[in-house]
């Protein structure tokens, strides 16, 4: 036994299934109990293929001899029939039957040791403390339940109160249940408490900024400030997919970056040219923000000042008004 | 009394093809057809909560009301109508707006001189004028000889049009392969000229302003309802329409799509009005031009040359011109207050403006909230898409003290959001707005928003829509509108200024 040697049995993704160890040469493959390295193939023949140590070559090498059988086999897509004898190099792929073999020798280089991915080190079970998330559940629970009262005149029934409550949050749970799938589907691991954090933390997170913003732009009159409104809700959105898929594909969180937040650009342009029409690219005509009067921090202007301000109006209309449309037109009034 | 306003575009087509299906009998499917009579009574109808509205039941013969006024009712009365249009029914004809050799539009109209002028409503011919390229004028007797017609000039404010048959010569023959309605014999007989003697050898003659009409005389109007025949309708003179900028003859007697620019004659055959619109979900409440204003435009522009290209120039000095003297007389009217224990609102004289008030009942649990609303109803008719020339204002009172500042503020931010400006569209741009907090010296914090839409075709004309509302209260509400359609940038920052100053302090402090 002078040359150590490993068959690999590969399988259809290239992964190694089983190893067998070359103990001594020549080495019988086939069916048979008798044969040294015994495949379970029922289209291999009882003796299927002999493999050789070749002393005569200078270097020496492995080569492969098929004994007769009815398949024969394949060396790297080159047909084999019994009594062919081939070079057998580490780089070939030897199909015998339906089975894939590979062939490493001490003559083979050894690739060097990779180094650890940190995706592929041990899942941390418990990176947020165990009432993390029913506590973000919770503030969830509040904040839905705060818009939905402050959004009733009081005339509605607890039944729409608890749906309204309810449907958001069941929405979260199939959402993040689903992605548990697809992660389940890709690194076997159902992932489920993962997802619903990253969906709760999102929501409440934009949830605060929809109902802080309005406030910032009505207590310093800085209604511009509402265009924040429609960036926040589309990066958001995307913020919140990217996180979740970098749960399934943690190899690519690069990758996905860049396509979601490709994705996230091409779909703001496309909603900013479908409003070159309107005064503003994003946002409301008006700020529409009415919160109680102690919030106010500007002060009032005279009406001839805001008078003047319309001014600056009117070049920008007559602007617009060169521009052709062929939208069938309303008046505007309230009661059509 | 009814509540709710349809705007009169919609009124309009709404009419116009509810008419057409029961008058002619079309399958629904007849209705994807551009609306082919007359277009658009610019009356706004109010239509009567609650009442059931048959399809097809306003006018039309046979519904009770409507029955009175035929011709069976009483035997004099029908001999004159029958004597009026024996003695009228070769000055009046039908005017056809034809696109492609198919009739786009059809109304009525009546020769009032010599030379061949007739007279029709602007809304009659407004796609010729607007698109004289694409729509042709044609004009047809009661007889069915027919030929051109051009356009002189209109007053868009009046709704009234000054068209005059087109004298070629001697071989001006109607003819009937482009006319499949002309009798062939008839059209072959009738020599073109003959055809004009006739109708310009005795022109009607319009009544003298020194005689006005006594409420409650007969007069007949005269037109062709849905291409249908020529019809002589008999109603009765009610005097002015109150509570209108432009006066307005109140006509009882059924006026249908396709009348439009007939004439209406008094007992001695002058002509006293102009058909033009009518109130639609109302039993035979028709509006007419008083035939001054007929006559005014004969005169003026009797020796006129055709007009040449689309008519957007002539609109717009028209418009301009109206806006102007709407607007200065708006601004000199003092505002009538609303009473409320806080604050002053401003709401118009009812001059030519009508008001209607609405609100929430009493035992109400969450808002409370009062609404007053003002607008003329009175708009002009530009084109099928497009009407102006109207003032309109809302205030809205809210009281939220049942449901405490945080629960108001979201559902009144709720309500201020839910105004409609409009959009970008064929005839006007996305509405341009300006924003602040506004207080005079003896009133109370404001938010004010003024928007702007800007015309495109008639350079110089605006929509303003100023919002406004009380930014001192915790749980309670004023929410104010003023609209004016179709004025110009200075007349609407001036109404934005009036308007605002409006807003005061009940009691100072």
């Amino acid at each position: 036994m002078d040359h150590a040697a490993v068959i690999e049995v590969v399988d259809r993704d290239g992964h190694c299934r089983e190893l067998h160890k070359v103990r001594a040469w020549p080495l019988r493959i086939g069916r048979s109990p008798d044969c040294d390295l015994v495949l379970s193939d029922p289209h291999l023949a009882g003796a299927h293929a002999l493999l050789h140590w070749d002393r005569d070559e200078p270097a020496g090498g492995p080569v492969l001899e098929l004994l007769p059988s009815a398949n024969g086999g394949w060396l790297d897509g080159r047909r084999l029939i019994g009594g062919m004898r081939a070079d057998w190099p580490a780089s070939a792929l030897l199909q015998i039957g339906t089975t894939r073999l590979r062939l490493r020798t001490s003559l083979d280089p050894l690739p060097a040791e990779k180094p650890m991915n940190r995706a592929d080190e041990p899942v941390k079970r418990d990176v947020r403390p165990a009432w993390a998330l029913p506590a973000m559940l919770v503030v969830w629970a509040v904040i839905l339940w705060g818009t939905n009262w402050a959004g009733n005149d009081g005339s509605a029934s607890w039944v729409d109160t608890v749906s309204a409550l309810l449907a958001p949050i069941g929405v979260a749970l199939i959402w993040s249940g689903l992605w548990a799938l697809v992660t389940q589907l890709f690194r076997h691991w159902f992932a489920f408490g993962a997802h619903l954090w990253r969906a709760l933390i999102a929501t409440v997170a934009m949830q605060l900024l929809e109902l802080l913003v309005p406030l910032a732009a009505y207590m310093f009159n800085a209604p511009r400030l509402l265009a924040l409104e429609t960036l926040i809700m589309s990066v958001g959105a995307a913020l919140l997919l990217w996180w979740h898929a970098t749960v399934v594909w943690p190899r690519a969180s690069r990758r996905l970056a860049v396509g979601i937040g490709a994705m996230c650009i091409v779909g703001l342009v496309l909603s900013v040219g479908r409003r070159t029409e309107q005064q503003y690219w994003l946002g409301p005509n008006y700020m529409a923000t009415l919160p109680p009067p102690s919030l106010r921090l500007a002060t009032p202007k005279p009406v001839d000042s805001f008078i003047e301000g319309m001014d600056k109006l009117e070049a920008p209309l007559l602007k617009q008004a060169e521009k052709r449309n062929e939208q069938a037109g309303s008046s505007g009034d309230n009661e059509e | 009394m009814s509540r709710t306003f349809l705007t009169p575009g919609r009124a309009a087509v709404g009419a116009v093809l509810l008419l057409l299906t029961a008058a002619l009998g079309l399958p629904a499917a007849a209705q994807t057809r551009p609306a082919p009579a007359q277009p658009a009574p610019p009356v706004v109808p109010a239509p009567p909560p609650g009442l059931p509205v048959l399809p097809g039941a306003p006018n039309m013969p046979g519904a009770p009301a409507a029955a009175a006024s035929q011709p069976t009712a009483s035997a004099p009365v029908s001999a004159s109508a029958r004597r009026l249009y024996d003695r009228s029914r070769a000055q009046l004809l039908q005017v056809r707006t034809l696109f492609n050799g198919s009739q786009a539009s059809v109304g009525s109209g009546f020769v009032v001189s010599a030379e061949g002028h007739v007279i029709t409503n602007y809304h009659v011919i407004s796609q010729h004028a607007l698109e004289p390229e694409r729509y042709q004028l044609k004009f047809q007797t009661p007889e069915g000889d027919g030929g051109d017609i051009e356009l002189l000039d209109f007053d868009a404010r009046r709704d009234l049009a000054l068209l005059r048959i087109v004298r070629k010569g001697g071989d001006a023959k109607a003819d009937p392969k482009a006319d499949p309605k002309a009798d062939p014999k008839a059209a072959q007989k009738a020599d073109a000229g003959d055809v004009i003697a006739r109708m310009t050898a005795t022109p009607l003659q319009f009544r003298k302003v020194e005689q006005p009409l006594a409420k409650g005389e007969r007069i007949y109007s005269m037109g062709n309802p849905h291409d249908v025949a020529f019809a002589v309708v008999e109603g009765t003179y009610n005097g002015l329409v109150e509570r209108s900028f432009d006066p307005l003859i109140y006509y009882s007697g059924s006026i249908n799509p396709g009348m439009s620019g007939g004439p209406v004659l008094d007992e001695d055959g002058e002509i006293v009005g102009i058909n033009v619109s009518t109130m639609i979900f109302a039993q035979q409440m028709s509006f007419l031009v008083p035939a001054e204003h007929a006559a005014a435009l004969l005169a003026r522009s009797r020796n006129a040359a055709p007009m040449k290209g689309a008519a957007w120039p002539k609109l717009r000095q028209q418009l301009m011109a109206y806006q102007d003297e709407l607007s200065r007389n708006f601004l000199a009217q003092p505002w009538r207050t609303l009473t409320h224990p806080r604050y002053r609102f401003p709401i118009p004289q009812e001059a030519y403006m009508r008001c209607w008030g609405s609100g929430s009942s009493a035992d109400e649990q969450g808002l409370q909230m009062q609404r007053t609303q003002c607008r003329m109803e009175h708009a002009l008719f530009i084109s099928e898409s497009l009407q102006t020339g109207y003032f309109g204002v809302t205030e809205e009172v809210y009281d939220g003290s049942k449901l405490g500042a945080v629960r108001f503020s979201a559902i009144y931010s709720a309500s201020f959001r839910n105004e409609r400006l409009g959009g970008a569209d064929r005839d006007r741009t996305a509405p341009y707005c300006k924003e602040d907090f506004v207080q005079q010296k003896d009133g109370p914090p404001l938010r004010a928003v003024a928007c702007l839409r800007a015309y495109r075709k008639l350079d110089g004309l605006f929509d303003l829509t100023v919002l406004v509302t009380n930014v001192d209260a915790a749980t309670e509400g004023a929410l104010g509108r003023f609209d004016a359609r179709g004025v110009s940038f200075a007349n609407a920052t001036q109404l934005t200024r009036h308007y605002l100053q409006g807003f005061a302090w009940t009691t100072p402090r």
